[in-house]
């Protein structure tokens, strides 16, 4: 199993969608984490166990853009993202909730067009 | 001897009256001014003094008096009355004095609101100041904000007031977690003795200043800045965060953004929710059933509604909204309209000992 924190790989102190909206966005953490390591793990066809305890605090652009972009913008398939990610929140699960929302609607998303 | 035609005598003479009127008047005026002063104190004529000075100083400047109680919570209209009274001199470009000496009481989202004001007459070079309220406590909390001393620093967009006290002010547009998170590891040092993550008040900046970036404008993103003032009251073990921005306001954002998440569902909401009025249109907004019930771009919603999740969820207290005309002051659970209007969006809130926190699980360089 691949395991990615972003507290450590990333930031600790997360921030918005975009770059062009303030430093360490979640398009920053899809491009340069997220997604190298994700298709790093379906090409082994291992899991990829993704941390979001020890942010100080996470929004929810930076959320949709990081898991959703995955869909939106890197063409990765839902039933791959599902059958890889684990996501894990020992500190607040509705971050995790939250995120299954954000790849459902992504998906839905995607189908509508 | 010389001989002076009737001509020049006559001008003399005249000239000679009106000397004499002008030395009549003058005497007037002294003994007028001494009868005046007569048990006053020198410290007092000092004071007098210093307003006429003030006065003469800035007489072309239009002089707009605060109320004795400048606070959005505690004097909502006579605040809001007074941030209007200013809009209106600034949309005149006309140049603004704020007459502060009679103000007893200024909160703690009041620095918030004078320096986003003030910022907006620099912006636009038109001439700002003021005097300092009589009142001991009201002109301390003005002098440790630091907001009279000018001493800010700014860094492009950035801007900090050099505070004391525990009171720290900034702006900026875009979004600044490390600030945020700053301005946390501080104020928990104070509550509880040593730093904590607080990811409910991190998570409300961090809606908040997306919101100013992205939806403050109707004219495009990074348009606005946002405001930020955190003071500490170190009996009660509180913080107290303001937040403001000066773009269109949440309500008037939808009603008017074409390109709004909720535009194209304005009709549905109105018609599944009925909204009572702009109060209870804001009370849908933060609980959620406006987002539920709109179709516009389904992920982007959930500012206002993570922000009311975190005061639920004791993450912070006391959340106040107030935007466009409407107030919503979630801890009494009081929504209701507002008779004066204010252009933009102001949120406060308070962390305190009982608010949910988290320790830090990484060594990190609280220095740095």
């Amino acid at each position: 199993m691949i395991t990615i924190s972003i507290a450590k790989d990333f930031s600790r102190i997360p921030g918005a969608r975009y770059p062009k909206e303030g430093d360490f966005s979640g398009q920053e953490f899809r491009t340069n984490v997220l997604c190298p390591k994700l298709k790093e793990a379906l090409k082994n066809n291992e899991k990829l166990q993704v941390i979001l305890d020890g942010t100080a605090g996470l929004g929810t652009s930076f959320l949709e853009e990081a898991f959703g972009g995955l869909i939106r913008h890197d063409h990765i398939s839902y039933e791959d993202i599902c059958k890889t990610l684990v996501l894990v929140s020992d500190e607040d699960d509705e971050y995790i909730d939250e995120i299954n929302e954000y790849l459902t609607a992504a998906n839905e998303q995607k189908d509508n067009n | 001897m010389t001989i002076i035609d009737s001509h020049k005598k006559k001008v003399l003479i005249n000239h000679a009256m009106k000397s004499m009127r002008q030395k009549l008047r003058s005497k007037e005026k002294r003994r007028a001014k001494r009868k005046r002063m007569q048990n006053v104190s020198k410290a007092q004529i000092r004071k007098q003094q210093e307003n006429d000075r003030l006065r003469f100083q800035f007489r072309d400047y239009k002089h707009i008096k605060a109320p004795s109680c400048l606070s959005m919570i505690e004097n909502t209209e006579g605040t809001l009355a007074f941030i209007s009274r200013l809009e209106g001199a600034l949309r005149k470009r006309e140049k603004v004095f704020i007459v502060l000496k009679h103000v007893d009481k200024i909160a703690s989202g009041a620095i918030v609101v004078l320096l986003s004001i003030m910022m907006k007459f620099r912006a636009n070079q038109i001439g700002f100041n003021g005097d300092y309220p009589k009142n001991k406590d009201a002109r301390q909390y003005l002098i440790y904000s630091g907001f009279f001393d000018k001493l800010y620093q700014q860094d492009g967009d950035a801007l900090t007031l050099k505070g004391q006290h525990g009171i720290f002010t900034h702006a900026n547009k875009v979004v600044d977690s490390r600030l945020s998170d700053q301005l946390i590891t501080n104020v928990s040092r104070l509550i509880w003795g040593e730093p904590y993550r607080c990811p409910g008040v991190q998570k409300v900046y961090i809606e908040l200043m997306q919101n100013t970036n992205n939806h403050a404008s109707l004219h495009g993103p990074n348009e606005h800045h946002w405001y930020t003032t955190v003071t500490f009251n170190r009996e009660k073990k509180k913080a107290y965060f303001s937040f403001i921005d000066y773009g269109v306001g949440i309500i008037e954002s939808i009603n008017r953004n074409e390109k709004g998440k909720f535009w194209n569902a304005l009709s549905k909401i109105m018609s599944v929710l009925h909204p009572q009025n702009n109060g209870d249109f804001l009370r849908l907004l933060l609980d959620g059933s406006i987002h539920k019930t709109a179709t516009g771009e389904y992920y982007r919603g959930k500012g206002l509604p993570g922000i009311y999740k975190a005061f639920v969820d004791n993450k912070i207290s006391n959340l106040v909204v107030i935007t466009n005309d409407a107030l919503a002051d979630c801890k009494h659970e009081t929504y209701r309209t507002l008779t004066n209007k204010f252009v933009g969006t102001y949120v406060s809130w308070e962390l305190d000992y009982n608010n949910v926190k988290l320790p830090y699980q990484y060594d990190y360089n609280f220095n740095s």
